[in-house]
């Protein structure tokens, strides 16, 4: 029983690990640090009744333009650099065993854009980004043998479909924007293997998003990511997780042409630290290290992500105790 | 008694967020027009520039009390400034349309699309 209990921790607390890797924006296109959040690619599913929470704040900061997979040598630099905050908020409730519903939001308190030019003013915008309704289904899952394939499939949308405004009432450039003001759609496909004896698990996460058109006939790219994880217990309470994530985002389109300067392959290796609190609580902290870049056209690039999350879940048992 | 209310609360939240969903889409509906206005020009400093150039855009409106709001066709366009003249610039190349659209307190409406070209 204890040993059940034990595995059913290690599970949660990777779980959680994943999610605070995964969620997070799209990279810079163009000009700047680029697209909204997304906050919805939780791994796995939850108990029938169950809840999870999680909030997290992540810091991003893009500074070097890249021409193809070279730094770019020019000095005609539309930005200096570009950098956001944001928190996000993920809700999930286990509809039954095999079924698990996720809804993500979340919140710019910036994303800057720091022109290189001191004649124009920095585009800051702030506020809700996409939003998104995940449903999940556990399409083969051995207790046994600790495997689980789980897919899921939902939609992205926007809080508002008007772009957000600089102060002078003109729209914000594009990669100032919180949000893609578009709807879209994700699907996600989660393989997992977990080593019990070796506190040791692994798994691979594929997820991949469809924007739709704004109202100014703008449509960021198709955006598909491939993350292998490798967690493993190092301490009491403490686990250290690896990923290396691959990102193939395609080419914005405004108007039916194809954006010049956007559409990228990007590699990020994020090593993380969690921390399990009481065995209920558990806090985590990352940092994302870009190691392999190719920029279609000139873009600014990322150079550096780092990410905090809490996070909870209240289990049928977690209720009961209450009473 | 108390998980029934727990589930309920949780099925509100998601239909909740399903709900902002839809009721926070406004879709803005452009018009344009004279009354009281008339669009004299628009008028574009240099047409012909280098990406990341800044060239004035100026606008001739004859009326009162007017309100100016300024527009790119392209989404990574840069406006600066505010009223009748007001700057721009873009990061990549190609033929693009800068809008003016004018208004007044009467909310009469004047219209007009200048093009300016940047070549990388």
């Amino acid at each position: 029983m204890l040993m059940l209990h034990t595995l059913s921790r290690l599970r949660l607390v990777v779980l959680v690990s994943a999610l605070l890797i995964l969620v997070k924006p799209v990279y810079p296109q163009c000009c700047s640090t680029g697209s909204p959040v997304g906050a919805s690619t939780h791994v796995g599913l939850l108990n029938k009744n169950a809840i999870r929470v999680i909030t997290f704040y992540r810091h991003s900061f893009s500074e070097e333009y890249y021409e193809g997979k070279k730094p770019s040598t020019d000095e005609i630099d539309m930005s200096d650099n570009a950098y956001y905050d944001f928190g996000g908020l993920t809700l999930e409730y286990g509809l039954t065993h095999k079924f698990t519903l996720q809804a993500d939001a979340g919140y710019f308190f910036n994303k800057i854009v720091n022109f290189h030019n001191p004649a124009l003013t920095d585009h800051n915008g702030q506020g809700m980004s996409n939003g998104t309704l995940l449903l999940k289904y556990g399409l083969y899952i051995d207790p046994v043998k600790l495997i689980e394939i789980t897919i899921g499939a939902g939609l992205k949308y926007p809080f508002t479909r008007t772009p957000a405004t600089a102060p002078n009432g003109s729209q914000l450039q594009l990669d100032a924007r919180p949000s893609t003001n578009a709807f879209g759609f994700s699907s996600t496909l989660l393989l997992s293997k977990e080593f019990a004896p070796l506190t040791l698990r692994t798994f691979i996460l594929n997820r991949f998003e469809y924007n739709g058109f704004n109202i100014n006939d703008y449509q960021s790219g198709k955006l598909f990511t491939t993350s292998v994880f490798v967690s493993k217990k190092i301490a009491k309470r403490f686990f250290g997780i690896v990923q290396l994530r691959n990102e193939i985002h395609g080419k914005d389109i405004q108007d039916g042409v194809e954006e010049t300067n956007t559409g990228y392959h990007l590699m990020v290796v994020t090593p993380q630290l969690s921390y399990s609190i009481a065995g209920l609580w558990n806090v985590s902290l990352l940092y994302d290290i870009p190691v392999y870049k190719n920029y279609q056209g000139k873009q600014l690039t990322p150079q550096y992500s780092y990410a905090v999350s809490l996070s909870r879940d209240f289990s049928n048992c977690s209720f009961k105790k209450k009473k | 008694m108390k998980r029934s209310l727990s589930i309920l609360a949780i099925t509100t939240v998601f239909i909740l967020v399903g709900v902002l969903a839809t009721v926070g889409c406004k879709k803005d509906t452009a018009s344009s027009g004279t009354g009281d206005i008339e669009f004299v020009s628009l008028v574009v400093e240099k047409d012909n520039l280098a990406i990341t150039e800044l060239t004035k855009v100026t606008a001739t409106v004859k009326g009162s009390n007017l309100t100016y709001n300024w527009k790119c066709d392209n989404e990574l366009g840069v406006i600066e400034g505010a009223g009748a003249e007001v700057m721009f610039t873009i990061c990549h190349g190609g033929k693009f349309k800068i809008t003016c659209e004018v208004s007044d307190n009467a909310n009469h409406k004047a219209t007009k699309d200048a093009y300016v070209t940047y070549v990388e």
